[in-house]
């Protein structure tokens, strides 16, 4: 007779565990790291972003044309960045910006990218402004971001979960292969050929390219004339960069050969040296040829990819594996 | 057939051929024998016959008598724990492999920054565990190596016991014990309880987080006296899987009492429980000096490096290390009892420690000039139903630090970091060889924000299939 109570103490005890897990509370993880940028310390959610769309007023201002003073609740009053063109891949991205008092939260997005925006608590009351408090964060954002002029959203949520109305706040991505930052400043002319060497892993891959002349411009020599001296002329082709130098982890692993002007004539032999596996066994790469097009933006021409294993680096001996001709008439 | 006759079968098919031999060496019997004579030759084999049964009975008596680790009798509320283990006379060999699949809810196919896995959802061997294990009259040792794959292969040390001890009763822990090597930190329940024996997958986490893993180097104290068990040990104060684990950055030692009892007061009914205490240092470790660099800071993100922008970093100077104070007190309960449907095991441990977290929320309270509370308990029921299956309950609690503060709207306010854990579980078992469990581990934490930038529940739950085999 004892039994039916103690089963079914256990019973229930079970039935309600399962009634726990189907109703399971709280924030599903989500690093946010397949998100269009990454705000650090915030929280990533999912959905669209709360509150009304942007209206057209822009941020708030008082009727002479200063900043305001009174705002309706959980108003955004400023938004600014250190540098509005955002590189790509850039990380650690200042974006700081005001809002209305009653804000207990703010939470960011780029306007039509991602899965959902980013929150984090209102900072401490502006002694400047009162009845606003600051709000400050960092960004990073991804290499493979699309590129040009984008809307950074912004909106203020109270403890109740209400939101106001989102803050538009411009900012431009600029693209992977140096363009002059034409993509964001259209009124820079883009250059008249790139040479871009990409790979995926972190090994010490260096670009060569042999010039008509036959001189081998690569990171060690990364200009097309030698500038005796002085500082290279702004019209020389160079390398901008030596990246995984010595096997120091930059996250860019590329190198671009950028001719600002037209290239001289003659054909340039372009080379992949592996130069330093930096202890991992395979890295695969692209050799991406840019030219300008009729849009006058910058468009790449050839693309050829390749892969080195190990045994192949070769510590600088040679100038490593030749990948392709190109002609300029 | 009964085991008596087949002895007496085998008997006659071993005796069979000499006795056929023998006939044939013998004359013809003369036909002028007397039936009596017959009679008493008949009588005589009887006789021989019944003496080398009884021989062989006893031979094979002997031979069940021998020890083998079976063969050790388990009473109520038996746990192989050291050191209350009651190992077979001699050298012993004994094992177990734990293969499992989990899956959790916070898993994500990605790289945290530091290139460690975020994926929890995969096949792993938990634990493959092999000891040697040796017992004689006034020594004892064990060595037990463990396997697995939970960062990758690897293999490491996990008791290497030596001790000298006195047993005057064989099925009985040592009235005295002296043990010099690795072996697990006796403080409270659930870090002397073996994973061989524990139905729930891992220890808590307030236990986790006080001793990553079970093992440290050091010297024990332990005896039984009836009832009373009593255990006092000094060690390093770095087990395996802590910063500088079994190693030891200092020369202070850890100390632990820990002082119980265990006893049957009923033939159905085992109590048994412990007050544990630990009191020791913590170290803080120093930096090296460094020399003088230039560091650039893009002020205005332009990706161009201007002269304004480079910031000399100047050398630092060496830090010492420094060492803290750190200390728990803990007290466990634990019953067993015999039902109809199988035994009961209801069990709780309460502990209440300072700057004793290495293993989740690490305490260092060198820098922040502040003391860390830690506070953790549990409580667990686990159900035997009719021998060949299992159910449990576990319920968890641990507050990393009581003194916590979060910044919002520029306030400090304090909120809890407390990480509860519900955890049921079912299993099969074949008794003394194998289990079959499943468990689910509903997880309560602080570890997102909500969409008002309130701390929140990160989804975190997760279940486990395991199976165990053992020798």
């Amino acid at each position: 007779m004892k039994r039916a109570p103690v089963a079914a103490a256990w019973s229930f005890a079970f039935a309600g565990l399962g009634l726990a897990v189907a109703c399971e509370q709280g924030m599903p993880a989500n690093s946010g790291l397949t998100e269009p940028f990454q705000v650090h310390g915030a929280q990533f959610i999912s959905g669209p972003l709360p509150g009304r769309p942007p209206n057209d007023a822009g941020l708030p201002v008082s009727a002479d044309g200063g900043a305001a003073t009174t705002f309706p609740p959980l108003t955004i009053t400023n938004v600014q960045f250190a540098n509005p063109l955002v590189l790509p891949g850039a990380s650690g991205k200042s974006i700081a910006g005001r809002a209305s008092s009653d804000t207990a939260a703010i939470g960011v997005k780029i306007e039509g990218l991602g899965s959902g925006y980013w929150v984090l608590p209102i900072g401490n009351p502006d002694p400047d402004f009162p009845g606003q408090s600051d709000f400050g964060l960092s960004a990073d954002f991804d290499p493979s971001d699309p590129t040009g002029r984008h809307q950074l959203l912004a909106v203020g949520i109270d403890s109740n979960g209400n939101a106001g109305i989102q803050q538009e706040a411009p900012l431009c991505l600029e693209q992977r292969i140096p363009d002059n930052l034409h993509e964001c400043l259209k009124n820079n002319v883009v250059p008249r050929a790139v040479f871009t060497l990409q790979w995926d892993a972190n090994w010490d891959l260096d670009l060569h390219v042999i010039l008509p002349d036959g001189s081998d411009v690569n990171p060690k020599q990364p200009v097309t004339v030698p500038s005796e001296g002085g500082p290279p002329a702004s019209d020389v082709g160079k390398i901008d960069r030596d990246s995984m130098r010595g096997c120091i982890v930059d996250g860019w692993r590329e190198e671009d050969l950028v001719f600002p002007a037209e290239p001289a004539k003659g054909n340039y032999q372009l080379y992949v040296d592996p130069f330093d596996s930096c202890g991992l066994q395979a890295v695969r790469f692209n050799m991406i040829v840019s030219e300008p097009g009729a849009d006058g933006n910058l468009h790449p021409t050839f693309t050829r990819s390749g892969e080195f294993i190990q045994i192949q680096e070769t510590g600088g001996g040679s100038r490593g594996l030749f990948v392709f001709e190109k002609r300029f008439d | 057939m009964t085991r008596t006759a087949g002895l007496a079968l085998l008997f006659w098919a071993a005796l069979g051929p000499g006795i056929a031999i023998a006939q044939e060496a013998q004359p013809p019997a003369a036909p002028t024998a007397s039936p009596s004579q017959h009679e008493a030759d008949v009588e005589e084999l009887r006789e021989e016959v019944r003496q080398l049964r009884e021989e062989v009975n006893a031979q094979q008596a002997d031979k069940i008598r021998l020890p083998a680790p079976s063969s050790i009798p388990k009473p109520l509320g038996y746990e192989a724990f050291w050191p209350w283990v009651t190992p077979p006379d001699g050298l012993s060999v004994s094992g177990y492999l734990q293969s499992q699949y989990q899956y959790n809810d916070s898993s994500q196919d990605q790289l945290s920054q530091s290139g460690t896995l975020l994926n929890q959802d995969r096949f792993t061997i938990r634990r493959a565990r092999v000891q040697l294990a040796g017992e004689w009259q006034y020594a004892a040792m064990a060595v037990e190596l463990d396997a697995n794959t939970n960062n990758g292969p690897q293999v490491d040390l996990r008791k290497a016991e030596a001790s000298l001890q006195y047993r005057p009763r064989h099925l009985r822990p040592p009235m005295i014990m002296a043990t010099l090597g690795m072996f697990d930190v006796p403080f409270g329940y659930e870090l002397v309880e073996s994973p061989r024996t524990r139905w729930f997958t891992e220890r808590s986490v307030a236990s986790q987080a006080f001793f990553p893993t079970e093992p440290d180097l050091g010297l024990r104290l332990a005896g039984a006296l009836d009832w009373f068990r009593w255990t006092i040990a000094v060690t390093n104060g770095y087990p395996a899987g802590v910063n500088f684990g079994l190693q030891d950055p200092s020369s202070s030692k850890d100390v632990v009492f820990r002082f119980g009892f265990d006893t049957t007061p009923l033939k159905d009914l085992n109590l048994a429980g412990d007050v544990s205490a630990l009191r020791g240092k913590g170290f803080h470790p120093g930096t090296p000096a460094t020399k003088a660099s230039i560091q650039w800071v893009d002020y205005n993100e332009s990706g161009v490096v201007v002269p304004s922008e480079l910031v000399g970093v100047p050398g630092e100077a060496a830090t010492p290390s420094q060492l803290f104070d750190h200390w728990a007190v803990g007290a466990n309960l634990r019953m067993h009892t015999r039902w109809w449907p199988g035994i009961l095991k209801i069990y709780g441990e309460v502990v209440l420690a300072q700057n004793l977290d290495r293993g989740l929320y690490v305490a260092d309270p060198i820098t922040t000039q502040l003391d860390q509370r830690e506070f953790g308990w549990y409580v667990a029921a686990l159900q035997e139903v009719l021998t060949y299956g299992m159910v449990g309950l576990r319920y968890e609690y641990y507050d990393p630090n009581a003194n916590v503060f979060d910044t919002r709207g520029g306030k400090l306010l304090p909120f809890s970091e407390a990480i509860t854990n519900i955890s049921p579980l079912v299993g099969l078992t074949l008794p003394d060889r194998a289990r079959l469990l499943f468990q689910y581990d509903i997880n309560t934490n602080a570890f997102a924000r909500s969409a008002e930038g309130v701390p929140t529940n990160l989804q975190n739950n997760s279940w486990t299939v395991r199976l165990q085999v053992q020798l």
